[in-house]
């Protein structure tokens, strides 16, 4: 390109990903240097003025001898710079494209008024931010709205939170409560919106699904990252809410997603129940307002914005017949298809349709205050009620939004359709801005306070600890083999419909099988408060000394606090004993109960439990980022935290104290010019322990085991999930009032040597705590190389490695009697296996950020991710406790547990692309296509442990059974937009998710068996292991049974979410 | 500049004295690990020369339960210890093996061997009421053979031992005869035992929480007989080979109580015979308890 100027931009620069938190909504910078365009000497006194529509008022400094200026504390957005001098023609350069958190160089040569020469300006600015090794992508409003985001329906679908922007990142990929980074699971991750963490205290998960509507600018930062980043062990993910400006500037909009437009679902079979769940969209959507601008112009504004927004589907259930054969001997056996699946007909009549439910109000205000060109203040509030459920409503799962599946249980009692989930977060944030000493110091302080109220409930109203209503009975799950029309006699004609015709069959239990069917009482219900104040000032300062050096220093604070009262309902859930338990076919057992044991047999049961629990972390960071010669930046820095975490009993439990993260990183610049680094980078990253912990185990839930004999007029299965049921099961009536001490069965002999002989359990120590406990850390390298190619085109590869140090994990040596937290494999938890987590990744990108008219990124990563560890959460059942996960619990739990883990993807491919079409002054159009291709992950084969129940016991080593197929998804974005006036804009959007409506598996049922069984010495199976379950080893000592196997290992559970189509109309102004 | 090297170098230096401090724990109160997994304890008589002879002298060691009650945990919690010997446990019921019967009353023979099976004899009604407990209950056979409850510090003192004190019951068990159903030869005579608990301590710590336990109990086999034993357990029980532990080689580890046992590798624990777990054959094997030489606690 050739441009005849009298002047010329000599390069932007981007001298430094110095990216901070605590102050990142004014966080970016512009700097430079300013020479005569004669005499190439520095000038010294240019007026330097900032203007953006992002920016209250002008930013106005002046260049220092050395010719010199730095125009700090700048929101994101497209920048006009001013360059006046006395003497030196006025010079403006524009469309300076300043990201969030980014420090940019623009270099000027000012031309002395009598100069007359023709310069030619042959390049453009580079693009390759050269002074940072942060990975990641940084994602704004030009991609947001061309490019097809925010898939409906998921975590937060319908409020489209900025969170699900982070899967747009080479290495990232959707998990169950979020986005996983890395290898890193989800609850690793920083979230941070204008500076202050919204991460969910308790769990670590996002807590506040923010609409991208109300965000300027999101920074995903995926590793590499400085010290001023902290309390993450997984990626970053910042952003920046807008402000109003001098002008007034709003929009208003809405977006919808009918259900008449869902692709077809492919329906999950369950072949070990007869039930089967199909959920179809009803329509999901958000409405929202936001404006902006001046209430005293050049000195205060404000933001607003409000967006209700809200999903319904329809879950359909009903009942299947499996084909029967019956053998020579009048045995039936099930009839299966040539793929192996069970042959089966939906019986008439037993169609029912469910709602579920869920809806969202967001709401923000801003206000901004600058008292004077150096110094400004702002104060927001910002909150994102959310509700699902109610009266015969089922629920939308608030951490994970994933739906009801199959119901396995009376879909009208309350296990299911009664559950009222309330998940409100609210924040307030006052942030001050400031600079002294000709802006050469910079200070920036944050006060926060984020508060959330979390509930499930019983939509009867009836309230935790109530023997009334549905607060008062008491979940029931029957696990003995069953035919179907015994829990759901009403369907026409079922008894008859499923019977097999054998003699040596009892009729329905081969056509219509079922266990594991619930009924009664919702369970386990909660009411919880979580608050965290935060406070954190940091300062920077700019230096030269051997280079350029930007140091930067801070201190942060944070108070977490966790109140939680939770109950069973009717205090107990209760559990049959499946055939051929020990125990006894049909004992029933209080599976989960609040309580304790004051002597033998001297059971205390509890109506509901409370505890409040804290922690307090206290940091700093200080570090350098010091540039030599235009060609080498050192980033150097340390960080250093303590964590104190304090009891439900009000005293210390422990205390991850001097956590010191260094991190180093080089980068080289061979060609001095910008356009090309090869980079390193170490870093230690630590991780800030959420409080459900804490609230777990200090002191640990109290809770203790009881057996009950059944029987008519005992535990009756017959009328167990009724009130009347329960109260014969449970009370004894020679007891006190309110007793549930009934039908006791002895389960411990006189000849045993423990002195109660129908309780168990029920301890109230707090979990002791390794002496030498270490915080849990892992540490990254990186290396890479990024060049441009092209103007705007960059071409990059990047080698990531990322391994845990210490973990920290709670453990038992006694069959799950008592616990200790501590690390495995070190301290006196060394008999335990170390834990693993390793993560190799290779990426290669190519990226061409939007400008004329187009934008195209496109990445390919390999990685692999193995290792005993998985993270903050389990994959394989969702399971959500940080840092007390069942993974380490038990040495017997450990066998064949290593192997690739669960979100282990060899490949994976991210394409995005889009073209804007100019029509005429007024109308424009855009495409944008988006492809997603990733492989399967890793198959294990899951039993049952005697303790643990469930997707517990590894039958070989994991991972190790193939993989889910590959998945393909490709969704598409046409925008058309109409300027009414200079600043009024009508856009009309339709986002098309998965074009081709592809219904590839994404997750395939591992449970081999539902009885507990041991792992297989070796970790590897002899042939087929479908074809000889009886290589594997039941507790008991016996081989497993054919008949004990899960008939539904290793078919679909899940496919990709079907096609979607989401309209969308937006006037701005 | 100077001045800005020096303010560097004091942010640095107060960032390096916060590092130094020390982090300590904090205790997680008096601890004991009971489970179904029991304790295994050895025995030592107090005074072997003058004891040795008698009936009630023979006591080597076996297994215990130690079992930690909380009355009142959320707003004054006390803690109890409940001790339930193998001692009075196991005579509730007798087991011998008859050989099986045809239907025609023959003896059962498969592949010219006899075809034996379990006779379950009851000893002692378990349910019989022996009296009272401490708190006004009716006390059952089956209660009566575990101690009484005794009130267990809460913190352990500086030694890391927590006290128990006052059992107010003694273990006891009255056991009848056992004749064979067909010789009516008398496969175990009527017993007695009575254990009653002393200066109970169980060590807990961090690093071992609750899983050493050292005592004294005087045991009676019936009137006549009474003799004082120490007492030292550890837990969890951990069967040995004393050949393995006298002629230690590191593939042996694992059966002389070492790493690989299943024991926390730190104690230093001794094997002693025939007060372990029973075997197959229904034998005992050595059973690992703290080095009496140690005491408790006991480590390397």
């Amino acid at each position: 390109m050739q441009v005849r100027r009298m002047l010329r931009a000599t390069g932007v620069v981007v001298v430094a990903g110095l990216s901070y938190g605590t102050a990142a909504h004014a966080d970016s910078v512009i700097v430079g240097t300013v020479v005569s365009a004669e005499s190439k000497k520095p000038v010294s006194d240019v007026v330097v003025t900032a203007t953006s529509p992002n920016l209250q008022g002008e930013q106005v400094v002046v260049t220092d001898a050395q010719g010199q200026y730095r125009i700090p504390q700048l929101p994101p957005g497209i920048y006009t710079l001013r360059f006046d001098k006395e003497s030196f023609k006025p010079f403006s350069r524009a469309e300076v494209q300043l990201r969030l958190d980014r420090t940019i160089r623009v270099n000027v040569e000012l031309l002395p008024e009598s100069f007359t020469e023709v310069i030619e300006v042959t390049a453009r600015p580079p693009t390759v931010d050269i002074g940072s090794t942060s990975q990641g992508v940084n994602v704004d409003q030009d991609f947001i709205k061309r490019i097809a985001v925010n898939r409906p329906g998921g975590k937060a679908g319908a409020t489209r939170s900025f969170e699900s922007l982070a899967e747009l990142a080479p290495g990232a990929q959707n998990d169950a409560y979020g986005v996983s980074l890395n290898g890193t699971t989800s609850p690793e991750n920083g979230y941070v919106v204008d500076g202050l963490s919204t991460n969910d205290p308790a769990f670590g998960i996002n807590a506040s699904p923010l609409s991208v509507e109300f965000v300027q600018d999101v920074n995903i930062i995926t590793g590499g990252y400085m010290p001023e980043y902290g309390r993450s062990t997984g990626g970053v993910l910042n952003a920046v809410t807008k402000s109003g400006s001098n002008e007034f500037h709003g929009s208003v909009y809405g977006t919808v997603t009918p259900g008449f437009f869902e692709g077809r679902r492919e329906q999950v079979r369950s072949a070990a129940s007869v039930v089967t769940g199909r959920n179809t969209l009803e329509v999901m959507g958000d409405v929202g307002a936001t404006l902006g601008g001046p209430i005293l112009k050049d000195k205060l504004w404000f933001f607003a914005g409000v967006a209700p927004s809200y999903n319904r589907y329809t879950h359909t259930r009903a009942l299947n017949r499996y084909e029967t054969t019956v053998n020579d001997a009048g045995v039936a056996t099930v009839v299966r298809d040539d793929r192996g699946i069970i042959k089966s007909s939906e019986i008439p009549g037993s169609a029912s349709e469910h709602a579920v439910q869920g809806q969202s109000l967001q709401y923000m205000g801003k206000l901004t205050y600058l008292i004077n060109q150096d110094h400004n203040v702002s104060v927001a509030l910002a909150g994102t009620p959310s509700s699902s459920g109610g009266k015969g409503v089922l629920s939308i799962d608030p951490q994970t939004g994933l739906l009801p599946v199959t119901i396995n249980g009376d879909p009208n009692s309350a296990a299911y359709g009664h559950i009222q989930e309330l998940s409100n977060s609210t924040s307030v944030a006052l942030k001050y801005g400031g600079a002294f000493a000709d802006k050469k110091f910079l200070l920036d302080a944050n006060v926060g306070w984020f508060h959330q109220a979390v509930s499930t409930l019983p939509s009867d109203g009836s309230r935790l600890g109530s023997t009334e209503g549905q607060a008062g009975l008491a979940l029931v799950q029957y696990r003995v083999r069953r035919p179907i029309w015994y829990y759901e006699p009403n369907v026409p004609g079922i008894q008859a419909l499923c019977d097999e015709g054998a003699a040596g069959t009892p009729s329905g239990t081969v056509a219509c099988p079922t266990t594991g069917y619930y009924s009664g009482g919702a369970g386990q219900i909660s009411d919880g408060a979580l608050d965290r104040v935060q406070m954190n000032a940091k300062g920077t300062y700019m230096l030269q000394l051997l280079g350029n050096h930007v140091l930067k220093a801070g201190a942060d604070v944070e108070l977490l606090s966790y109140n939680l009262t939770k109950a069973y309902t009717g205090r107990v859930y209760l559990r049959e004993e499946p055939i051929g338990s020990p125990l006894g076919t049909g004992v029933w057992q209080d599976y989960r109960r609040y309580g304790y044991q004051v002597g033998p047999d001297q059971a205390e049961s509890e109506f509901f439990q409370q505890s409040s629990t804290r922690s307090t972390t206290v940091g700093g960071f200080i570090q350098d980022s010091w540039t030599i010669a235009n060609r080498v930046t050192l980033n150097v820095g340390l960080r250093y935290d303590t964590q104190a975490l304090y009891g439900a009993d009000n005293s210390l439990a422990f205390v991850l104290g001097n956590q010191l993260s260094p991190r180093l990183g080089v980068i080289v610049d061979p060609l001095a010019n910008g356009r090309m680094k090869v980079f390193a980078n170490y870093a230690r990253y630590y991780e800030q322990v959420p409080l459900n912990l804490l609230d777990r185990q200090f002191p640990g839930e109290r809770r203790y085991v009881a057996y009950r004999n059944n029987g008519p007029g005992k535990c009756d299965p017959e009328t167990i999930d009724t009130h009347e049921g329960q109260t014969a099961c449970l009370v004894d009536p020679a007891g006190p009032e309110g007793n549930q001490e009934g039908n006791l069965y002895e389960v411990h002999s006189p000849s045993e040597l423990n002195p109660s002989f129908t309780h168990a359990g029920g301890k109230v120590d707090r979990s002791p705590v390794d002496p030498n406990l270490q915080a849990q850390s892992s540490d990254e390298l990186l290396f890479g190389a990024e060049y441009e190619l092209l103007a705007n085109v960059r071409l990059g590869a990047s080698y990531t490695r990322r391994y845990m140090n210490s973990v920290i994990e709670d453990m038992s040596r006694d069959d799950g009697n008592t616990y200790f937290l501590g690390n495995p494999g070190e301290g006196f938890a060394k008999e335990f296996p170390k834990p693993v987590r390793n993560y190799d990744a290779v990426t290669v990108f190519l990226n061409r950020t939007f400008s004329d008219g187009w934008l195209a990124q496109a990445s390919y990563t390999w990685s692999r991710l193995e290792g005993n560890y998985p993270g903050l959460f389990r994959p394989e059942n969702s399971q959500l406790d940080p840092n007390i996960l069942s993974d380490f619990d038990l040495v017997s739990l450990l066998k064949n547990r290593s192997g690739l883990l669960p979100y282990d993807r060899t490949h994976a491919v991210k394409v995005f692309g889009a073209k804007e079409f100019n029509f005429s002054n007024n109308l424009s159009a855009s495409i944008g296509l988006s492809y997603r291709g990733n492989s399967g992950t890793p198959i294990s084969v899951i039993g049952a442990h005697p303790t643990y129940g469930p997707s517990e016991a590894f039958i070989i080593n994991r991972g190790s059974y193939g993989r889910t197929p590959w998945i393909h998804n490709i969704d598409s974005n046409i925008g058309v937009n109409y300027r009414i006036s200079k600043t009024n804009v009508v856009s009309l959007s339709v986002d098309v998710f998965n074009l081709f409506n592809f219904q590839g598996v994404t997750a395939v049922d591992q449970t081999f068996t539902n009885q507990a069984v041991l792992p297989i010495e070796g970790g590897k199976a002899e042939g087929e292991l479908t074809e000889n379950p009886g290589q594997v080893t039941k507790v008991n000592g016996k081989p497993l049974a054919e008949s004990e196997r899960n008939l539904n290992f290793n078919n679909p559970t899940q496919y990709q979410t079907p096609r979607q189509i989401r309209l969308g109309l937006k006037y701005t102004f | 500049m100077s001045k800005r090297i020096a303010t560097a170098v004091a942010i640095i230096g107060a960032a390096g004295a916060i590092s130094g401090c020390a982090f300590e724990q904090p205790s997680p109160g008096c601890q004991v690990q009971d489970s179904d997994v029991p304790w295994q304890a050895v025995y030592i008589l107090k005074n072997p020369e003058a004891d040795g002879s008698k009936s009630c002298s023979k006591l080597k060691g076996e297994a215990i339960g130690a079992w930690k009650y909380v009355k009142d945990p959320l707003t004054n919690p006390t803690n109890q210890l409940v001790i339930r010997p193998e001692g009075t446990a196991s005579r509730f019921v007798y087991t011998y093996e008859v050989q099986a019967k045809n239907e025609d009353g023959t003896p059962k023979v498969k592949d010219g061997k006899p075809v034996m099976e379990e006779v379950e004899a009851e000893r002692a009604d378990p349910n019989e009421i022996k009296g009272q407990t401490a708190d006004g209950r009716p006390l059952t056979a089956k209660e009566a053979a575990s101690s009484g409850t005794a009130s267990l510090a809460m913190e352990p003192d500086s030694n890391g031992l927590c006290a128990a004190q006052g059992f107010d019951r003694q273990a006891s068990v009255i056991a009848t005869e056992v004749r064979h159903q067909e010789t009516n030869e008398v496969l175990v005579p009527a017993e007695t035992a009575i254990y009653t608990y002393k200066n109970v301590q169980v060590y807990s710590a961090a690093g071992a929480p609750g899983t050493q336990l050292s005592g004294e109990f005087t045991y009676s086999d019936g009137p006549g007989c009474e003799v004082e034993y120490k007492m030292l357990a550890l837990w969890p029980q951990t069967a040995c080979d004393p050949e393995a532990f006298a002629n230690p080689t590191e593939e042996n580890a694992a059966d002389r109580c070492a790493e690989g046992s299943g024991l926390n590798p730190d104690f230093d624990a001794v094997c002693v015979a025939g007060i372990g777990p029973l075997d197959d054959d229904g034998a005992r094997m050595g059973g690992c308890v703290p080095n009496p030489a140690k005491g408790v606690p006991s480590f390397k």
